[in-house]
């Protein structure tokens, strides 16, 4: 047996009951047990107390069953007192009639440390794994419990993975789900057009990149349900940057873009009419222009003002002044096309935009909006209104340098179909030398606080004829004009509607009623002067300030002069301030000053006003003089007038007088006094002498 | 789950007596087959896996119930109400099995007609003066890395090495005789050896056959006569046998032993308990 010492590792001979019949050198070099000793020493010896147990509970007992046992780690006691991690192979083997088994020890000290290390290494890698398993689970947790729906693929954009809210949205069960094409269980498309919108997860895994979704997409659920969503894709990768898949993270925005919606149509749109408002207008208007300029397009814009409006709503409250907007709005929309931009700019003005449309056809569209205005009758508590439509339109192409300027000129344009007479159409035109003028219009403002600081102004004067005799005295309206720098004069037209919104109106009546007192009181005789009226706005007669300021100045002046001073009121801002009115008229009255009706007719014309209103003179609106002549209901209706101011003891006027036909009919009907071209042109106050205009008639 | 299924049991002949083999620390079922199969013929034998060891599932196992030997208790009375046993059932127990069939015995009383414990001790460490377990606490802290330093490499091992050699089903035997699942098997050690038990030895009253081999470093002489003394009714036969299997090293002796227990030794009889 001598090869056996050879052997470089230990081996030993037991019998089946573990005593030890053979050691070779090497085993007897570790453990001192003498070499090839019979008999006497169990196997057990070899091994410390742990070894034992090991030995008996499991080595002995796997090596009876078996025959075998491989590679177990044991410790060897060794002659020292040193424990030498060794492996253990044995195998049943015969010696003569009895079992015996061979054993081979192989110290592995060397080993055994890589081992332990191993061990530790391992140890270590399953702490770690259940770490990772704690947070792979919390990770699952979360994503099962958060609210964002979040769905895994793998890099062949297969389903991998979808957490509960991921499966509400889009209907697939993470069962059925998995294995799927990512874009057949998240299927997207653009929320207005409906086309398939290119998925997130592609274009991620394509280009290694978070990607982002399209604004506006919807998914739509298995179910066929729309969900407005808000996602990002994120690839996923391995520890060396290679893409395995992706995540995909989406969220319900259908609530967010419904109120995001909500007020985007309320940040621009009129709550009120539902139609635009002045700021999505000039957006539209901004973008209209762009196109006249890049492409040299034609387009329209019309611009409106309704007439009357603030009687309505003065008379019968706001409400039902709503309610008139709201019907108006109606109407306009009616004659609208879908392309068009029709918006509320505020108050009773409306405007109104005709992409791709020439001149003509938007004054046929506008003189369309007249004609349903002249139709519509607004109804209230069995009172019927009159509502007109003053149209201004201006051409929008590429001669405007700005947004601005179109509104400038379409908003003149505007005042221009107002002053021709109200419901018209005017059609802005670059040869139309009153509207160019009109172009100062912005600098109105300034012109008009210069005018009164610097006597700018220059009183005008228009004779009123008596129709039943003849009168030798002045008797007329006092007219105003503002001197433009090449000498000639603006008409009132042109800046009291400036003046009236930005509020200088009753400054220009400061003005008027002042230098006409002054005239009468320079007059050398009073006498020459029968009565001299004047226009007072309806700002002045709706303000108690100027009505302290008024009487102040009447009282101040003689009785002799009061008695020939005449105010004009319009019907409609007598009506819009009726009690005030009222007390002012009572106390002008009072004071011996006459009050005159203006414009009587064109409003609501209630005689029913007259009796809380006691007046001295009555005029008749000029759109009933014009073609009174030829208009059998223009000659009823100033009949009508001149019966009702006969009873009540009122002086009756005909205001624009053109015609001898129409003097003779007014002489026929009754009415007292006449005015317009046919009996005289304004002319500066200053120029007339009494006696002049004596000899002159 | 079923409890038959969950312990593995398995049966051996069909008439008579009944035979219940329980293994110990370390082994399985499979370390009875020799034993089992001499009394086939005239014993109904039932022989199961704790759970943690041989081919038990895996999936039964807790590690708060298996960590104590009362989840073992628990088993084999689980095992016994399986096979509706409630009396008169020869317990046949190795090892720790023995110290679980006493606790059994305490709880069920009149489940065991009998019980033969082939190497048992009632507390493996040692309490000088007056008892020797054979070991130190260390020496079993010991164990338990050896046990860790082996398990991790067995379970890969052993299956293809026997499944080599012998065929699909012995590699289903070896795979299973030792239990490759560390933590179970870590469980069955503390379980084991860190339990004492000598105080419950004078409350047991069932009729014992004591096989305390000659030389076991397990369990000592000196732990059989311990028993001995303090188990009323017990006998007591020491068997020229080496280490602590003798069921496996030395089957003959083992078997003689108890077919002339079983055979010549009544259960009926509480006087022939008592002798020897």
């Amino acid at each position: 047996m001598a090869p056996l010492d050879d052997l470089p590792c230990a081996v030993m001979v037991t019998d089946d009951k573990g005593w030890i019949l053979k050691v070779n050198a090497e085993l007897a070099l570790l453990t001192g047990l003498p070499p090839w000793q019979r008999g006497g020493i169990p196997m057990e010896t070899l091994f410390p107390p742990a070894g034992r147990i090991f030995l008996q509970t499991h080595l002995w007992p796997m090596l009876l069953r078996e025959g075998r046992v491989n590679e177990v780690k044991m410790h060897l006691l060794s002659t020292t007192g040193e424990r030498l991690p060794v492996l253990v192979n044995a195998r049943r083997s015969r010696r003569g009639d009895a079992a015996c088994y061979l054993w081979t020890l192989f110290v592995v000290q060397e080993r055994n440390r890589f081992e332990s290390e191993l061990l530790a290494a391992r140890e270590r890698a399953e702490i770690a794994a259940a770490a990772r398993a704690a947070q792979h689970e919390l990770l699952r947790v979360t994503l099962a419990s958060i609210g964002d729906a979040v769905i895994t693929t793998d890099a062949q954009l297969r389903v991998t993975w979808l957490n509960p809210v991921a499966e509400r949205m889009t209907g697939w069960p993470v069962a059925e789900a998995e294995g799927q094409p990512v874009q057949r269980v998240f299927q997207i498309v653009h929320e207005q057009t409906r086309m398939v919108a290119q998925n997130p997860v592609e274009l991620c895994i394509q280009s290694g990149l978070v990607t982002g979704l399209a604004d506006q997409t919807v998914l739509v659920s298995r179910g066929g349900r729309d969900y407005g969503i808000q996602d990002s894709a994120a690839p996923i990768r391995s520890e060396h940057g290679e893409v395995l898949g992706a995540v995909l993270v989406f969220h319900d925005v259908s609530e967010q873009r419904r109120i995001s919606g909500e007020m985007t149509w309320r940040a621009t749109h009129d709550a009120l009419t539902s139609l635009l408002n002045r700021a999505e207008f000039e957006v539209r208007l901004r973008h209209v222009l762009r196109l006249a300029h890049e492409e040299s397009s034609v387009h329209a814009l019309l611009y409106l003002d309704l007439d009357q409006f603030k009687l309505v709503n003065d008379a019968c409250g706001h409400a039902v002044g709503d309610h008139l907007l709201q019907q108006v709005s109606q109407l306009l929309a009616g004659v609208a096309r879908t392309s068009d931009t029709l918006a509320r700019m505020g108050g009773d003005e409306f405007a109104l935009i005709l992409e791709y449309c020439e001149v003509e056809q938007a004054s046929r569209v506008a003189q369309s909006i007249c004609d349903r205005m002249d139709s519509f009758r607004f109804v209230h508590d069995d009172r019927r209104f009159r509502v007109g439509a003053s149209i201004g339109v201006v051409p929008i192409d590429s001669r405007w340098p700005s947004v601005a300027a179109i509104q400038q000129v379409a908003d003149t344009a505007c005042y221009a179909a107002k002053e021709a007479g109200r419901n018209r159409v005017h059609l802005w035109s670059e040869s139309d030398a009153n509207l160019q003028a009109r172009q100062f219009e912005m600098h109105w403002t300034e012109r008009i606080e210069r005018a009164l600081d610097e006597a700018g102004f220059e009183l005008f004067a228009q004779r009123i004829r008596p129709l039943d005799r003849d009168e030798s005295g002045l008797r007329a309206e006092i007219l105003l004009r503002m001197r433009n720098p090449d000498g000639s004069h603006a008409m009132p037209g042109a800046f009291l509607p400036a003046a009236e919104r930005f509020q200088l109106a009753s400054r220009i009546d400061h003005w008027v009623l002042r230098a006409t007192l002054s005239w009468l009181k320079a007059l050398p005789r009073l006498r020459d002067v029968v009565s001299l009226s004047v226009n007072l706005s309806g700002q002045s007669v709706g303000d108690r300030a100027f009505h302290r300021w008024a009487l102040n100045e009447l009282t101040e002046v003689s009785p002799a002069i009061r008695t020939r001073l005449c105010l004009e009121i319009t019907e409609t801002a007598a009506v819009t301030n009726l009690a005030d009115a009222a007390q002012f008229v009572g106390a002008v009255r009072a004071a011996g000053v006459k009050v005159a009706l203006d414009d009587f007719g064109a409003g609501a014309s209630s005689f029913g006003y007259l009796k809380n209103l006691p007046v001295d003179v009555l005029k008749i609106d000029g759109q009933f003089i014009r073609d009174l002549v030829s208009d059998p209901l223009d000659d009823v209706a100033v009949r009508f007038f001149t019966e009702v101011a006969r009873v009540r003891g009122i002086r009756t006027v005909a205001e624009f007088v053109e015609h001898a036909a129409t003097l003779e009919r007014l002489k026929a009907i009754g009415v007292d006094y006449a005015q317009g071209y046919l009996i005289h042109r304004p002319e500066p106050l200053g120029s007339l002498h009494p006696r002049v205009l004596a000899i002159q008639s | 789950m079923d409890v038959l299924h969950r312990n593995h049991v398995t049966q051996r002949g069909t008439d008579g007596p009944v035979l219940l083999f329980a293994h110990g620390f370390g082994c399985s079922q499979t370390v009875w087959s020799e034993v089992a199969c001499a009394f086939e013929s005239s014993h109904r034998e039932f022989l199961f896996d704790y759970v943690g060891s041989g081919n038990a599932s895996a999936a039964a196992f807790d590690e708060v119930r298996y960590s104590t030997l009362s989840g073992y208790v628990q088993d084999l009375l689980e095992v016994c109400d399986a096979l509706h046993l409630q009396s008169d059932v020869t317990l046949v127990a190795h090892s720790v099995s023995c110290t679980i069939g006493m606790l059994a015995a305490l709880e069920r009383p009149g489940l065991f007609g009998r019980m033969i414990l082939l190497g048992p001790s009632p507390c493996f460490i040692n309490h000088p003066p007056e008892y020797i377990g054979g070991f130190e606490r260390a020496d079993l802290t010991d164990l338990l890395t050896l046990m860790e330093e082996n398990y991790v490499g067995w379970a890969e091992y052993l299956a293809p090495v026997a499944a080599g050699e012998a065929g699909p089903v012995a590699a289903d035997l070896t795979t299973r005789f030792c239990s490759t699942d560390p933590v179970a098997a870590k469980a069955f050690a503390r379980a084991t050896f860190f339990s004492d038990q000598r105080t419950i030895l004078s409350r047991i009253h069932t009729p014992c056959l004591i096989l305390q081999n000659r030389d076991d470093v397990m369990a000592p002489r000196a732990v059989g006569e311990y028993l001995h003394q303090r188990l009323q009714g017990s006998t007591l036969q020491v068997l020229d046998a080496r280490g602590h299997c003798a069921h496996l090293s030395c089957p003959d002796l083992v078997i003689a032993a108890m077919r002339a227990y079983l055979f010549l030794t009544p259960a009926a009889d509480p006087h022939r308990g008592v002798a020897g």
